[in-house]
């Protein structure tokens, strides 16, 4: 299949707007800028991108990374035993436990993945993994926020909320960020898709891919009591009298409004097909698997099709990877769920050509010790406690050096020692894959130019292709 | 030119650098290429330095300027400079290049600092000179003028060789004045009266009518409501803390009736500031300090919450953007770091106290009794581990003496880590660090020792330890006899003190450990400030019972207020800088004491307390530069769409100078000389002239498009600019429509997009800042994280989509048209009343005609909608036999609710419960000889392809079985799920005339969330020369007519939809 963007449609709107276009905003001022062109028209980048749409697998709870992406043999020769470390994180750990799960050699770069992503780990040659990520502190709430909106406190837009106040969507009919998890919201709710002092248009719509009705993953897409024939006739009846309205009158916000009608009628039609993976071939969703995480891969892949810029999926309500104990049969099962998709997306992708221009992101808010949790009375609770010490994400795609290990942990897998790499210089990779540098976009806001990473970040320059 | 060059005198040339280039410098190049950055090697504080050139050679050819670097990175031609070198002003280029033409001339010998020259540039900045009175034009014939505003306008726009526009048309003016005074249209009968009023006051009149109504009061606490960031909740506080705010709603009505008596606007900012501290306030002036105290919770970090207290204050008061100042001193504007920590002081040293508002009565008995207990119960447990915790702490001077030495092992204060009883806290830790430097600072008598001790290097500190002389006479006798002997290490030196303090009887050293302001005493403060100092069970016990307070509170059935107001604490707070906003970075310690730019020379730290309330005299100071220029240009803004200043709330040097600089200052001295009474300043804006011009501009083209050529943005008012509604304005504006807006004032928040509906004004929806509904961000609705000062203006589809399809929106359509369907009325004329009622005014003729061609065309469709093969579908329930492997018992839902088909009115019914069918799925009854059976009868012989996908989505429960069951053959299909989906499908199955094939679903082993969604789709092949047919479960299911908007509630619809109905002219 080929690409789904034609490549005149893209001309066509970078003459119309201009190269470097961006923070256009400073020189249009915002209104001006949201009422003539609306504000998720597509614009253009800074530099050439290598990536025009993100997926983010988001694990959220923290997975361990010396049980996926972060070998650590010496957990096995000191299992059992105590590690000098004086690193506190938010409850107690004893001795070094060794991961449950083996390890091996993947593809031509020979990386090491451990048995819970076997399927994800065929594509290791088209994976980056960074093993020296570190965050600020061992709580959930302020990692993700840190992690999606470059702040652990403070109310910042989120990456997403950036994209599309950055490049727009390529898709008129469809939001240009959606936030899917299954079943209800993760801890921090829908702070993490926030758009902040970005205009509310930016923010990320929220789905709950384990609803199956449309009108329940979308707000308002349809209502039973009008059929699509009425409907119509209301719409052109409305454009009759908006159009003797405008006419009257010299004011351009009234076009923009006039057009908002039209774009709603199609995006009724359009988000229904979007989401309506039985149009897939069976061959196609037999690969993603028909439960819920397969099922919202393939709907994000369509929504990736379609021009939609950034689109988050999340494991599941609250916190599912916060494996305190148990990890073995926990992340086992968790990792089960995941896998397939995740392999199932790669290999899709690939073969419709769209992995050079899809960033693929996988990663959580934290990773987790390398020591055991203890109970109250210091009894092991096989499980692990939160870590932001050292962690593991990684990332495919658009402009990734594939096959690539960047950075690492310490002999044990605590703490970030070789190129320890910030959720800013992330965030830097992810802007700059985009097209975007993540120092030029800005948006004034309470009298400072506001950056996704602040005063932080630098590109991960090792893992770009 | 050039001839300028060459004449002017040496003098003329520094006057001219001293003027234009220094700032320029200064303010846009010394932050990359000063003292501290040298960007590319660039630095361009002084001229040696500039000629010096950068990493890519020189920067200047005099000979050329046109051809220098810095002249080409200033206009935006160097490769190799960085986009922020260009300065935005084409001026600004013109002088950098004339400088470097005429030789880059420079003061001799010096060098420009970045803040020295920012002070320089900054003192001149015209917000920050005191507001004069300027004089009103005179030039403008007096026919033309109103009110003074128009004077100002008017002799603006004849300098730019324009004029204003005509006048509008009554309509538009009783319509304009209304919403912008009420955010509430005028009804149609208003409306004709004021048109045909030949009064000549009628309009001013008109306007005294509206600025004395109470919706005036909630239009304009709505705006206030979003500088305040506006919140009945106060976002993520983890499960274990009460979400929601018992206070904020009193907070909005203190508001809302403090400007409809017009209370004036000093003493408006007062008591949202230092309402405690005023002494002739009413009691219910305590609910102002919501103000301060309904901010975000920031995970209780307290630095967060002072930081959000500091930004609402300044830039909501000042239009100043002290929080940039948080980290390092401000880049553009005259504010240390040191000016933010004054202000961060006077927050540390005030607490927050939770205030009944009303009488002992208030509530009833029974709400009295309950809440004393509950609040005994918290103060008690609160004592009680304030008094444990303390005394575990003093236990352990030692450990924490000794904690010292390693300070980096403990993170700043914030939920980090699970503390059991027995872990040293962080709180505590610094507790004694802020102790022990204070005692050094004061040559304290009893941590001399301590002070001594830790100068000494780790290596050989016995050696040192023992060598050590000092005049033991500065040290207290029981210290000094502790030391008598040599410490070994810090360790020894941390328990010998530890020693000391257990049970001492000396009283000096009982007051180091006992006391308020002891190191290991908990503080007495409510729980938001001082759980840092508990071990986490102890912190979740307190929130559990301060939540106990709260809940009851929250949930009391009558409206009874509460304020959580702002008090002193008995200490106050002597704050320290965080170095680069560090909170473990200490700096030096600052007084509490306002901001600089605003004191002058001879500032002096606050004396009272905490500072408060001379820092709210301060802000409300008539001399204060700011606080009457910010809040009349606010209210300007609200009036035409955009600000005297575009930046409402940063009048800093990087804001844009006013559009009317005099006009600004006459609005604001006029404010301030009429009392601060803001109805004056409404009213003198609405009665100008301006005001009242037209949205269209000058009538003839040619005027029309020099204006649109001069002044694009209508900076200077030459017409009137359309305001499109809020979001609360225009759901308001449908329920008057309806004739069903509840007018009644104040009280508790309510469900705002949850039916039932509610019917008072949107001022009064609950809002919800952690669950903010995304529809009322894509409305652009403020968000209630931060303080906003002009709300954006969007328009996306989603928003067209909720016209389109949101019960909210589809309920008012079918109240507005069932209230035009009245007796014996014509078609015409109702088409009228929802026009009248909607737009306040009568509909052109063809109008009318385009409405009913509508209405016409949609009746007959609305019968056609049932399709041929729902005739072959029944909806009942029974009971799949597992020995016969047939459906058994089956009986017809007796009852349809235009959904669904059911036992009865009610579900559950009293007698089949649960059982239910809908389009998409069902609900199986409350045992297994209650399935939920949808019957296909074939309506002839034929072969079927069935496809049918089962969802069961609820986490709880056990999940349902699932049969397709054939009359003929028996069980076809089964499934049991839980929680997920299956497709269930039959290939090229043969029927027979008459036939039933059963999709059935029962309860699994128990009845707990058993609800499902079946799609099922049939088809026949096309063969024996029959046409194909397909059955499709959700499409042939009966279709409630009387749910169908009927023609006129389209209509009805498509005028709530209309651009007319949405922008106000």
């Amino acid at each position: 299949m080929p690409s789904p963007f034609s490549s005149r449609r893209d001309l066509l709107r970078r003459s119309a707007l201009g190269l470097g276009s961006l923070g256009l905003a400073g020189v249009l001022g915002d209104d001006q800028l949201m009422a003539n062109a609306g504000p998720l028209a597509p614009r253009g980048t800074h530099f050439p991108g290598r990536a025009k749409r993100v997926i983010h697998f988001f694990l959220n709870g923290g997975p361990s990374h010396v049980d996926t992406f972060d070998p650590k043999p010496a957990l096995q020769k000191w299992d059992g035993k105590p590690l000098d470390t004086n690193l506190t994180t938010e409850r107690k750990t004893g001795a070094a436990f060794a991961s449950p799960f083996a390890f091996k050699r993947y593809g031509q770069s020979g990386i090491e993945v451990s048995e819970l992503f076997a399927r994800t780990a065929e594509h290791i040659d088209d994976i980056a993994v960074v093993r020296s990520m570190y965050a600020q502190v061992p709580n959930h709430e302020p990692s993700l926020m840190l992690m999606n909106c470059g702040d652990s406190t403070l109310p910042r837009p989120s990456v997403g909320a950036w994209l599309l106040y950055g490049l727009g969507s390529e898709n008129q009919n469809l939001p240009g960020f959606i936030s899917m998890c299954p079943g209800g919201l993760p801890i921090k709710d829908n702070e993490n898709w926030q758009s902040a002092f970005l205009p509310g248009a930016f923010q990320g719509t929220y789905v709950d891919s384990q609803k199956k009705k449309l009108s329940e993953l979308i707000e308002n897409i349809d209502h039973p009591q009008i059929s699509q024939i009425d409907q119509r006739r209301q719409l052109d009846l409305l454009e009759r009298w908006n159009a003797r309205h405008r006419a009257a009158r010299n004011d351009d916000r009234l076009d923009a409004r006039i057009h908002s009608y039209e774009l709603a009628f199609r995006m009724q039609t359009d988000a229904s097909d979007a989401f309506d993976i039985s149009h897939e071939p069976e061959s196609i969703r037999d690969l993603y698997g028909s439960e819920v995480h397969g099922r919202q891969t393939l709907i994000a892949r369509r929504l990736l099709e379609r021009g939609v810029r950034y689109v988050q999926l999340w494991h599941g309500k609250g916190q599912p990877w916060d494996n305190h104990d148990n990890i073995e049969t926990n992340h086992r099962k968790l990792a089960g769920e995941l896998d397939q998709p995740i392999a199932a997306l790669l290999t899709d992708l690939k073969q419709r050509g769209m992995l050079d221009d899809t960033l693929v992101v996988w990663g959580g808010e934290f990773g987790r010790t390398p020591t055991v949790e203890l109970t109250g009375e210091g009894k092991s609770k096989l499980g692990r406690d939160h870590n932001h010490y050292g962690f593991s994400v990684w990332m495919a795609g658009g402009g990734i050096k594939g096959g690539t290990v960047y950075g690492s942990t310490d002999e044990f897998g605590f703490k970030a020692e070789e190129n320890p790499t910030s959720v800013h210089d992330l965030h830097a990779t992810m802007l700059h894959l985009m097209g975007l540098d993540h120092r030029e976009l800005t948006y004034r806001y309470a009298g400072r130019d506001f950056r996704l990473t602040d005063v932080h970040g630098n590109v991960i320059r090792d893992i770009l292709a | 030119m050039a001839s300028w060059c060459q004449t002017a005198s040496a003098d003329e040339k520094v006057e001219f650098f001293e003027a234009q280039i220094r700032p320029l410098l200064a303010n846009q190049c010394l932050s990359c290429h000063g003292s501290d950055r040298q960007d590319g090697d660039i630095r361009l504080d002084s001229r040696a330095a500039i000629l010096a050139g950068g990493r890519h050679g020189t920067l200047v050819i005099e000979s050329n300027a046109t051809s220098s670097r810095l002249v080409k990175a200033v206009r935006g031609e160097s490769a190799t400079a960085a986009p922020a070198c260009v300065l935005k002003a084409p001026a600004e280029q013109q002088a950098i290049a004339l400088w470097v033409e005429q030789g880059l001339s420079w003061p001799e010998g010096k060098t420009i600092t970045d803040s020295g020259e920012r002070d320089a540039a900054t003192r001149d900045h015209w917000a920050f000179q005191p507001v004069r009175e300027p004089t009103v034009p005179g030039t403008v014939a007096p026919e033309k003028i109103a009110t003074p505003i128009d004077a100002f306008v008017l002799a603006r726009l004849a300098h730019n060789q324009l004029d204003a526009s005509p006048q509008a048309d009554r309509r538009t003016l009783i319509r304009r004045a209304s919403y912008a005074i009420t955010g509430l249209p005028p009804s149609a009968d208003e409306v004709e009266q004021f048109v045909n009023d030949s009064d000549p006051e009628a309009y001013e009149k008109l306007i005294d009518r509206l600025l004395a109504s109470p919706h005036y009061g909630e239009q304009w606490a709505r705006h206030w409501l979003d500088v305040a960031r506006y919140s009945d909740t106060k976002g993520y506080v983890y499960a274990r803390e009460e979400r929601f705010w018992p206070h904020a709603w009193a907070y909005r009505d203190w508001i809302v009736e403090a400007l409809n008596k017009d209370l004036a606007y000093d003493r408006f900012l007062l008591l949202q500031l230092a309402a405690d501290q005023v002494e002739d306030r009413q009691p219910q002036d305590l609910a102002a300090m919501g103000f301060l105290t309904l901010g975000r919770r920031f995970l209780g970090i307290q630095r967060d919450i002072i930081d959000d207290r500091i930004d609402v204050v300044t830039r909501g008061m000042l239009g100043l953007t002290v929080s940039c100042a948080r980290c390092h001193d401000h880049k553009y504007d005259p504010i240390p770091t040191a000016d933010y920590y004054s202000l961060y002081g006077v927050f540390a040293s005030s607490q927050e106290q939770l205030i009944a508002l009303g009488d002992e009565s208030s509530g009833g008995e029974a709400f009295q009794t309950e809440l004393k207990k509950r609040r005994l119960a918290l103060s008690e447990a609160m004592l009680q581990l304030r008094n444990e915790t303390s005394k575990r702490a003093r236990e352990r001077i030692g450990d924490y003496l000794f904690a010292q030495t390693e300070l980096a092992k403990y993170p700043a204060n914030g939920f980090d880590q699970i503390f059991a009883k027995d872990d040293l806290l962080p709180a505590f830790v610094y507790r004694w660090t802020d102790y022990l430097e204070a005692a050094q600072q004061g040559n304290d008598p009893i941590f001399a020792a301590w002070h001594a001790y830790a100068g000494l290097p780790e290596q050989g500190f016995a050696d040192a330890a023992a060598n050590l002389q000092w005049e033991k006479t500065k040290l207290h006798p029981l210290v000094a006899k502790a030391f008598l002997t040599p410490p070994a290490s810090m360790k020894d030196v941390a328990e010998r003190y530890a020693k000391l303090f257990t049970d001492p009887v000396d009283a000096t050293l009982r007051r180091v450990i006992e006391g308020p302001a002891a190191p290991c005493v908990v503080p007495d403060q409510p729980i938001v400030q001082n759980e840092v100092f508990f071990d986490s069970a102890s912190v979740t016990k307190l929130w559990k019972l301060q939540g106990e307070v709260d809940r009851w509170i929250i949930s009391a059935k009558a409206d009874v207020p509460f304020a959580l107001a702002m008090q002193d604490r008995r200490q106050p707070v002597t704050p320290r800088i965080f170095v680069r906003g560090d909170p473990l970075k200490r700096g030096d310690q600052v007084p509490r004491q306002f901001l600089k730019m605003l004191s002058g020379d001879d500032r002096l730290p606050f004396k009272k307390g905490s500072g408060r309330l001379e820092m709210a005299q301060a802000i409300i100071d008539p001399a204060n530069p700011l606080t009457a220029r910010v809040i009349v240009n606010r209210v300007w803004t609200h009036y035409f769409g955009q600000g005297l200043v575009s930046t409402p709330s940063d009048f800093g040097t990087r804001a844009d100078a006013p559009s009317h600089p005099e006009l600004l200052d006459w609005l604001a001295s006029q404010l301030i000389s009429e009392g601060w009474s803001l109805k004056k300043l409404h009213r003198t804006i609405l009665l100008s002239n301006t005001f009242q011009q037209a949205t269209n501009g000058p009538a003839d083209d040619a005027t029309f498009a020099r204006a649109k050529e001069l002044d694009p943005g209508n900076r200077l008012l030459w017409r009137m600019t359309a305001q499109r509604q809020s979001f609360e304005n225009f759901r308001d504006s449908m329920l008057v429509a309806t004739g069903q807006l509840d007018p009644a004032v104040g009280g508790k928040p309510v469900e705002l997009l949850k039916p039932p509906y509610m019917k008072r004004r949107t001022l009064y929806g609950r809002v919800d800042r952690q669950f903010l509904p995304g529809l009322l961000r894509n409305f652009d609705f403020a968000n209630p994280d931060l303080h906003i000062a002009q709300r954006s203006e969007t328009t996306v589809p989603q928003q067209s989509l909720f016209f389109m399809n949101h019960p909210l929106v589809l309920q008012r359509a079918r109240d507005l048209a069932a209230l035009a369907e009245k007796p014996s009325i014509t078609a015409p004329e109702r088409v009228a009343v929802m026009f009248r009622q909607v737009l306040q005014r009568e509909p052109a003729h063809v109008e009318v005609e385009e409405a009913l061609n509508m209405i016409d065309s949609v009746a007959p469709i609305a019968i056609a909608h049932t399709p041929p093969t729902a005739g072959d579908w029944q909806y009942g329930y029974g009971a799949f036999n597992d020995k016969t492997q047939r459906v058994s018992a089956f009986e017809k839902l007796p009852h349809f609710n235009g959904k669904a088909w059911q036992g009865g009115p009610n579900w559950p019914d009293a007698k089949l419960g649960w059982v239910q069918l809908t389009a998409e799925g069902g609900h199986p009854g409350n045992n297994r000889e209650h399935g939920a059976v949808r019957r296909w009868t074939a309506p002839r012989t034929m072969t079927i392809d069935v496809r049918t996908q089962l969802t069961h989505e609820p986490a709880a429960g056990d999940g349902i079985r699932a049969f397709i069951v054939s009359s003929r053959v028996g069980k076809l299909a089964a499934a049991t799920i839980h929680q997920k989906n299956i497709d269930l499908n039959l290939e090229s199955f043969q029927v027979e005339a008459g036939e039933t094939i059963d999709f059935v679903v029962d309860i699994g082993e128990v009845l707990n969330s058993d609800q499902y969604l079946w799609s099922v789709a049939l088809s026949s092949d096309s063969d024996n020369g029959e046409n194909s047919l397909t059955w499709n479960a959700e499409t042939d299911f009966p279709r409630d007519e009387a749910a169908l908007l009927t023609a006129w509630e389209q209509l009805a619809q498509a005028l709530f939809c209309s651009n007319e109905f949405m922008f106000v002219d």
